[in-house]
């Protein structure tokens, strides 16, 4: 399992020396913290559009994949990205900013589960309406239409084994497999020790072994 | 390779192609035209944020519904509020300094009969002096005079002791 706590390659990468050089959204919330500072909010604005561009894809595959649902993620990156600028002066330049979004996105996630979990009192869910779109949207990379048809099944079992995994479970899997965090940035984004991110990483792969083990 | 690092494997595998699956799904709903899309939104929230509030005016009302800060209301709210405070400044002056320099006085006419109570205050005042000084000496002047003698019966009831 080396490569399932690999840092990505857009964070803070380790240099030869060891220490840990600031990755290209660090360097750039920086520099849209200083514009802010300095009264230029117009020109922060503008950088602030790069920050997104780099950031948005790798935080809507994390939302969608925790919320489970394409509006949910929508809005709560759209939400996060709007925390970030609005208090982007609390910013610290030393750390770096992805641990930072990290947890402000997670936190907008669960506003937004919270949020639907309020709306589902009122409201019946479409049942299994999401499951069926996910194995529409499997990716096909087999040429062979049994098995990629083989591979949607499989794909759609577990999804909904990682979909009924407990919620914390859920996110430390998430932020592990879907965006590749250490344990200690996901600590650090959902404010749990490292050893309660491993605890909960253990007990999610071993949930998860069964239906995984049929993956391969 | 052992059972275990044999398993190990299967699960290291499986987790990989969970991960591409799992990105390509998100992928799939979020292409490069919404994420366009959502990019052009989020900046337009932010701009949203950084402005004020704005009145809008009711529709089919023609006069348009104006702020109360348009220049003609401005400098007439600023002329009142000057005139008014010039006013005040003013009288608090003359209350104040209410020399010869600032109003002539005309003297005190004594055209009251003598004997009367008004025929104890002299004729002319001197108005260079502190106007208490000045009322001082009048009262000195009125007692002392022999006219005054019909003021006795109020000083003896007044005073326990003969004036």
């Amino acid at each position: 399992m080396a490569g399932r706590f690999a840092t990505g390659a857009d964070r803070s990468p380790l240099t030869k020396t060891g220490e840990v050089s600031a990755s290209p959204a660090s360097i750039l919330a920086t520099e849209i913290k200083h514009l802010a500072a300095s009264g230029e909010r117009d020109h922060a604005r503008e950088r602030f559009g790069a920050l997104v561009a780099l950031l948005q894809r790798r935080a809507l595959r994390v939302a969608f994949h925790y919320l489970r649902n394409p509006a949910d993620a929508d809005e709560a990156v759209q939400d996060a990205f709007i925390k970030v600028f609005l208090h982007i002066e609390q910013y610290r330049e030393e750390l770096p900013f992805d641990v930072w979004f990290s947890r402000i996105l997670v936190n907008a996630s669960l506003d937004r589960l919270k949020a639907r979990s309020r709306q589902q009192r009122f409201v019946a869910p479409a049942v299994d309406e999401q499951d069926e779109r996910s194995v529409a949207q499997m990716p096909a990379t087999d040429p062979s239409s049994e098995r990629r048809l083989l591979a949607r099944e499989r794909w759609a079992r577990v999804s909904r084994e990682v979909a009924a995994l407990p919620d914390r479970q859920r996110l430390v899997f998430t932020l592990s497999q879907v965006d590749e965090q250490t344990p200690g940035e996901i600590a650090a984004a959902t404010g749990m020790s490292p050893a309660t991110v491993r605890v909960h990483l253990f007990r999610a792969l071993k949930r998860l072994r069964g239906v995984l083990g049929e993956q391969v | 390779m052992t059972r275990r690092e044999d398993s190990e494997a299967r699960i290291t595998d499986a987790l990989d192609a969970y991960r591409a699956a799992a990105h390509a799904e998100a992928d799939g709903f979020f292409d490069d035209r919404t994420l366009e899309a959502q990019r052009t939104r989020i900046l337009a929230r932010l701009e949203q944020a950084g402005q004020r509030a704005r009145v809008l005016p009711f529709p089919g009302a023609n006069a348009s519904v104006r702020s109360g800060t348009s220049h003609p209301r401005r400098w007439i709210s600023a002329a009142a509020a000057a005139g008014l405070f010039i006013g005040l400044l003013t009288g608090q002056l003359l209350h104040v300094m209410p020399g010869d320099n600032w109003v002539h006085r005309e003297p005190v006419r004594m055209g009251a009969p003598p004997g009367s109570l008004m025929a104890v205050v002299p004729a002319v005042v001197n108005t260079s002096l502190d106007p208490e000084d000045a009322l001082l000496d009048a009262i000195d002047a009125a007692v002392t005079r022999q006219g005054a003698s019909d003021l006795r019966a109020f000083d003896d009831l007044t005073f326990s002791e003969p004036y």
